[in-house]
């Protein structure tokens, strides 16, 4: 339970200054500023937190209007954007906190909280991690308002809810839900309401706490919920009726339910033309199948199967293979490792060393293992192939499942051969059937199998043929809004 | 037992399709046409087409029994036809009887992974392996058992695959003159077939948790046999038509053989893939016959989950199966379940049927 609903807050009295010290009681930091002044015949006081507040502000809007129109009432005096009544202790307690001034009048047993905020965000910038070639460039900040503000803009529909929560029982820190009221689905809403009000933890730190405490399953190798920095993506999956949580200091947005497939629709696919979209779809999915399966096709074929290679080719595969001492599979490994090495370095150090170490990593240390016969040559072609389709995956989350996924392919493959690969893609398949985001299966539309939805699925249709929306997040109205090309002439 | 219950976990037509279907295409896929051969010659795709034919008649007999009880499986309904004994002397025995084909499947996929492409991996390392992500699947409801075998249909297409690629290979002259082994040995040979068109049985169980039109359920359930049958018939055709009569008495895996003279210049060895994509044929159909006797079983002890029923059962079947995975004990136990198999298809439903018309039992009577 946040902190002041924690116990009941006290009433104010007449006395300003018995008002003022029941709340510096409650909290004791240097950087509390009480300021006295003449209120017409009155005394009054103000009280905030001077590195919350926007000094210029508390002058401006408070201070002066006060001295000025000591005749008025307050509610009339002041030129703040807006004001409210404290209820009670507790109350004008967690305004100061939030960098609100409390004014205290002499005689009138009341606190009214005004807005004056110091609002230092950083500028709206692309997100690094979700770039896109064309399309909208905006990215979401750290601010809560910020980016509901984002995605209004985009979505201005008077369906659009946005219900705030408080969680963080030490530390206070906001939440939003989002969604489409007549097409989110209410019995999704309630439930992750539920999860979110359940909640109970000292402080919120980050979109990731918040999704390993409401996911599904926490101990799948499989994002649940949709990250992203992106208001456009936000803004098309509200209008499929999915829901999405804003938090404030992150600039993460979660959305679920999601499917699987979620992860791998990038908005570039809408942007460009409906062929190039799926095939740059198609390239994707298929490198997810490429990823985990390459190294352990590889293995596979070197330590079991190596009949199945083309004449041709086998002689220099086995030539290669045969100078070097180990199995294929701490070959491989070894190799795979090191490539993760090299990315979590370059990530760490600054950009330009970060270049210096991916050259010194990617082509000195591949080149001289090879000729220090400590791995084949085809290794580092199937180690890079899958690193490279590592990270096609338009989502971070999705990629370091991917990344993760490989190794136990790649030693269940060293020791059954296909049939290892068989096994493992078995459970995988188990596994995303099982899985569910929000209560709604993870792999729809190809677990529970639903054709209809599979044109946004491998291939991106033509917008106008998108007239349903996807039934995975079972949405209220399964139509869209839309009818495409209706200038055409039968 | 009985009453009506709330089925909370329905599959769809289309889902009840696939999962008869992923039922029957099992580890009979390499061998039938050898099987098949061995009793009727060249004219063995002649008895899978009668053994198809034995199973509709049989999709029939089931289909207007559980009619009568669109809400009840067999162990719901069985107590208001026979009384509380012999309801469960048959679960009993259905139960036994798909705990042991699921044994055979495993116990036939052990012997021809040993012998194909494993020869020094001990048995039970496979059986331990397919038994425990078995488990981890067949611990769910119906409907995801359902989606998954779904899914793993689409493997369907490499099958077709394969007919592509023998098209150019084929001899018909082989298949001539049809029908010159006479009509005794074709039927003869039906039994073999019908062990590998077996599951159909697992409607019983499977149609309360349908949802939809009875007439369409028995579509699904015949179109499925209908589709495994052709697929059977196909393969036993393509086989007779590539090897002579002469060379298929020596090669007990007809089909990998065959798939294993195409090249395609990117893949050497085909047969490998196949075996593969026969594997994930083999273990579904395991699947499906160990969930319905765990089912089986917890209803026999009376347990709300099939839960802990599947677990003892998969504990059980990994020596049995390892046990019985040579040779022998597989023709033996064929043999037995094969005509078993006749017995849980038509005997035993025919029998209920023309007990609940006599006794003018439907849902709602009892």
């Amino acid at each position: 339970m946040p902190f002041w609903r924690q116990d009941k807050g006290g009433v104010f009295k007449k006395s300003a200054s018995e008002n003022a010290a029941a709340i510096t009681a409650l909290t004791d930091s240097s950087d509390i500023k009480q300021r006295t002044f003449s209120y017409g015949k009155a005394q009054g006081i103000l009280l905030y937190v001077e590195t919350m507040v926007e000094a210029v502000k508390v002058e401006n809007h408070v201070l002066q209007p006060l001295k000025e129109n000591g005749s008025k009432k307050p509610e009339a005096a002041l030129t703040v954007i807006e004001y409210e009544e404290a209820a009670d202790h507790n109350d004008a307690l967690r305004g100061l906190l939030r960098g609100k001034t409390l004014l205290f009048i002499e005689g009138n047993p009341a606190c009214l909280l005004c807005r004056t905020e110091r609002d230092t965000g950083r500028a709206i910038k692309e997100p690094m991690n979700e770039k896109v070639v064309r399309g909208a460039h905006d990215g979401f900040v750290e601010d809560i308002s910020v980016n509901i503000f984002l995605v209004r803009k985009r979505v201005e529909s008077k369906r659009l809810t946005v219900e705030y929560l408080e969680k963080g029982n030490r530390a206070n820190t906001s939440l939003a839900i989002m969604y489409e009221k007549d097409i989110a689905n209410p019995e999704l809403v309630q439930r992750i309401k539920k999860r979110l009000e359940s909640i109970n933890a000292e402080i919120i730190y980050n979109a990731g706490q918040i999704e390993e405490l409401i996911e599904d399953s926490t101990t799948s190798p499989f994002p649940q919920m949709l990250n992203t920095e992106r208001p456009d993506r936000v803004a098309a999956n509200l209008l499929e009726g999915r829901i999405a949580v804003f938090i404030n200091g992150d600039p993460t947005c979660l959305i679920a339910p999601v499917s699987f497939f979620s992860f791998y629709q990038s908005p570039d696919d809408y942007t460009s033309r409906s062929l190039a979209g799926s095939f740059y779809r198609m390239i994707r999915l298929f490198s997810f199948f490429f990823a985990i399966l390459l190294p352990a096709f590889y293995i596979s074929v070197v330590s079991f199967h190596s009949e199945i290679v083309p004449r041709d080719l086998i002689l220099q595969l086995k030539g290669s293979v045969e100078q070097v001492p180990y199995p294929a599979l701490m070959e491989a490994l070894f190799m795979e490792l090191t490539i993760e090495l090299i990315r979590e370095a370059g990530i760490r150090l600054p950009t330009p060393i970060g270049q210096t170490i991916g050259i010194v990593g990617g082509l000195v240390i591949g080149d001289a293992v090879v000729s220090a016969g400590l791995v084949s040559n085809f290794t580092i072609i199937i180690v890079a192939l899958t690193a490279i389709s590592s990270y096609v995956v338009p989502s971070i989350e999705m990629n370091t499942a991917i990344r993760l996924l490989r190794f136990p392919f790649m030693v269940s493959a060293s020791l059954f051969g296909f049939f290892g690969i068989v096994f493992a893609l078995m459970i995988l398949l188990i596994h995303l059937c099982k899985l569910k985001s929000l209560g709604m299966p993870y792999f729809s539309p190809l677990a529970p199998l639903r054709v209809k939805d599979l044109k946004d699925v491998f291939i991106r249709k033509t917008w106008w043929k998108l007239t349903k929306r996807p039934y995975d997040s079972k949405p209220q109205t399964l139509k869209r809004e839309s009818k495409g090309r209706q200038w055409v002439e039968k | 037992m009985g009453g009506k219950m709330k089925r909370e976990a329905s599959i769809s037509t289309w889902q009840l399709f696939f999962f008869l279907l992923q039922t029957q295409v099992g580890v009979g896929i390499l061998t039938l046409p050898y099987e098949v051969h061995q009793a009727a010659g060249k004219d063995g795709w002649l008895s899978i087409l009668l053994a198809g034919f034995f199973i509709q008649t049989g999709i029939f007999i089931i289909w207007i029994l559980a009619c009568r009880f669109p809400e009840k499986t067999l162990a719901d309904f069985l107590p208001l036809l026979v009384g509380r004994v012999l309801s469960i002397i048959i679960i009993a025995f259905y139960t036994l009887f798909f705990f042991v084909v699921a044994s055979q499947v495993l116990a036939i996929f052990l012997s021809i992974t040993v012998k194909w492409a494993f020869p020094r991996t001990p048995s039970i390392v496979f059986a331990v392996i397919i038994t425990a992500l078995t488990i981890y699947l067949i611990q769910e409801d119906v409907r995801v058992i359902a989606r998954f075998h779904v899914l793993m249909s689409f493997l369907l297409l490499g099958v077709l695959l394969v007919f592509l690629l023998m098209w150019n290979h084929l001899n018909v002259y082989y298949l001539l003159p049809v029908g010159s082994s006479g009509f005794k040995d074709i039927l003869s040979g039906s039994p073999k077939a019908l062990f590998a068109l077996n599951g159909i049985e697992i409607l019983l169980w499977l149609f309360p948790f349908t949802q939809a039109e009875n007439k369409k359920k028995w579509i699904a359930a015949a179109g499925a046999s209908l589709v495994v049958t052709v697929i059977y018939t196909l393969l036993a055709l393509c086989a007779f038509a590539y090897f002579s009569a002469v060379k298929l008495t020596h090669v007990p895996e007809p089909v990998l053989y065959m798939i294993k003279s195409i090249e395609l210049g990117i893949v050497e060895r085909l047969d490998l893939i196949f075996l593969s994509i026969w594997a994930v044929f083999s273990i579904t159909s395991f699947m499906s016959y160990l969930y319905i006797a765990a089912m089986g079983a917890a209803k026999m002890v009376n347990a709300k989950h099939h839960k802990k029923s599947v677990y003892v059962l998969g504990v059980l079947i990994v020596p049995l199966a390892v046990y019985t995975s040579n040779a022998e004990t597989i023709k033996i136990l064929g043999s037995i379940t094969g005509k078993a198999a006749i017995a849980f298809l038509f005997a035993i439903p025919l029998f209920l049927l023309l007990v609940a018309i006599i006794r003018r039992k439907r849902e709602g009577t009892g």
